[in-house]
């Protein structure tokens, strides 16, 4: 086990900027890092308590991959349809895999529940894989809301 | 079991109950405010949650890992009191963001939870796995019975702007408090 192994997948950084510069990009994808945090969050013990339930969780992230989906069909009909299709692409396979992350931890730790003596579901090894995920998902939603003020920043200047 | 339960949540999370979604409020509460020597981890101790709330807010930490975080819990509470899509969700939203860090002013929610029914005291996460004092209610109730206190909201002692107490004394209507938030509150 090594800390990459369970660090969030962060999106590239022309990705990035592509998700920051639209108003509903960024309002699906950092709603998808609040929900993918939610699901891991509750076994640190300490970064705080989960708001949802796993089946919540998932219903909520089908409807963003939904939404996605509907935003990529729209773009047929745009001058730069096939960049923005792939990047929309790209948006929908960083959520996923870090939603397969997120479930890769929780296994862990029922694996290690189903396993243990002691009866002590939340081991130190799941605490550790978890809050390596937990604080990677906090960096990455503050490294999009500090881009996402500069972008809005930019476009509310005269010059641009 | 004890029968006061604590929650200790930035002011902007009261705000928003208040406000925005029918003054219910969500709380996960621990008991008693300081479990010490309890099986309470971390996230389920309200004095280590006022404590680590306090001192970024006081210091005025840009930084604060504790103050990222609050910020993605009132998130949650968007994602769970609005519907997609919705102009109140993406403005809600835009608050949790940027909202000036004067509004995660800790404040404490006091619980008789003798006044909740037993079926609205969940037990999840570490209640369940350790046994540890706690509870989590999605719908305190403001009004006649109140089902809650607020304990140190000592806004003039710690001298935070003016809008902060206006808001706390109530008064204003949806519109009014979100357009309040976005003049006052947004940096």
């Amino acid at each position: 086990m090594n800390q990459h192994e369970f660090s969030p997948r962060y999106p590239s950084r022309p990705l990035m900027q592509f998700i920051v510069n639209n108003e509903g990009r960024y309002e699906l994808y950092t709603e998808a890092i609040t929900l993918l945090h939610d699901l891991v969050v509750e076994l640190t013990n300490m970064d705080g308590k989960s708001r949802f339930t796993p089946q919540e969780i998932n219903r909520e992230l089908e409807a963003i991959d939904q939404r996605l989906i509907g935003a990529q069909i729209r773009t047929a009909g745009s001058s730069n349809h096939t960049s923005s299709r792939q990047k929309l692409v790209e948006v929908r396979q960083n959520i996923d895999e870090n939603h397969q992350l997120a479930n890769r931890i929780r296994n862990l730790n029922a694996d290690f529940a189903a396993e243990s003596v002691y009866n002590k579901p939340t081991s130190e090894l799941t605490q550790n894989t978890a809050r390596i995920f937990v604080s990677g998902m906090m960096s990455l939603y503050t490294t999009l809301r500090i881009l996402h003020r500069q972008y809005a920043a930019l476009k509310e200047t005269p010059d641009n | 079991m004890a029968r006061y339960y604590y929650s200790s949540q930035p002011f902007l999370a009261w705000c928003f109950n208040h406000y925005f979604y029918g003054g219910v409020h969500f709380a996960w509460v621990g008991a008693p405010f300081y479990p010490y020597r309890l099986p309470n981890p971390t996230s389920s101790n309200p004095f280590r949650i006022y404590q680590d709330l306090y001192e970024p807010w006081k210091d005025r930490d840009r930084f604060s890992r504790t103050i990222a975080q609050m910020r993605l819990d009132v998130r949650k509470g968007v994602i769970a009191g609005t519907n997609p899509r919705s102009l109140k969700r993406r403005r809600l939203f835009r608050l949790c963001d940027d909202i000036s860090q004067v509004f995660f002013y800790p404040i404490v929610y006091r619980v008789d939870v003798d006044l909740i029914a037993p079926v609205r005291l969940e037990l999840g996460g570490s209640g369940e796995e350790v046994g540890s004092q706690e509870f989590k209610i999605v719908d305190l109730h403001e009004g006649q019975p109140n089902e809650f206190d607020i304990l140190f909201a000592d806004f003039q002692v710690e001298g935070v702007p003016s809008y902060m107490l206006d808001l706390w004394n109530g008064g204003f209507t949806e519109r009014q408090a979100l357009e309040l938030l976005e003049t006052k509150g947004l940096v």
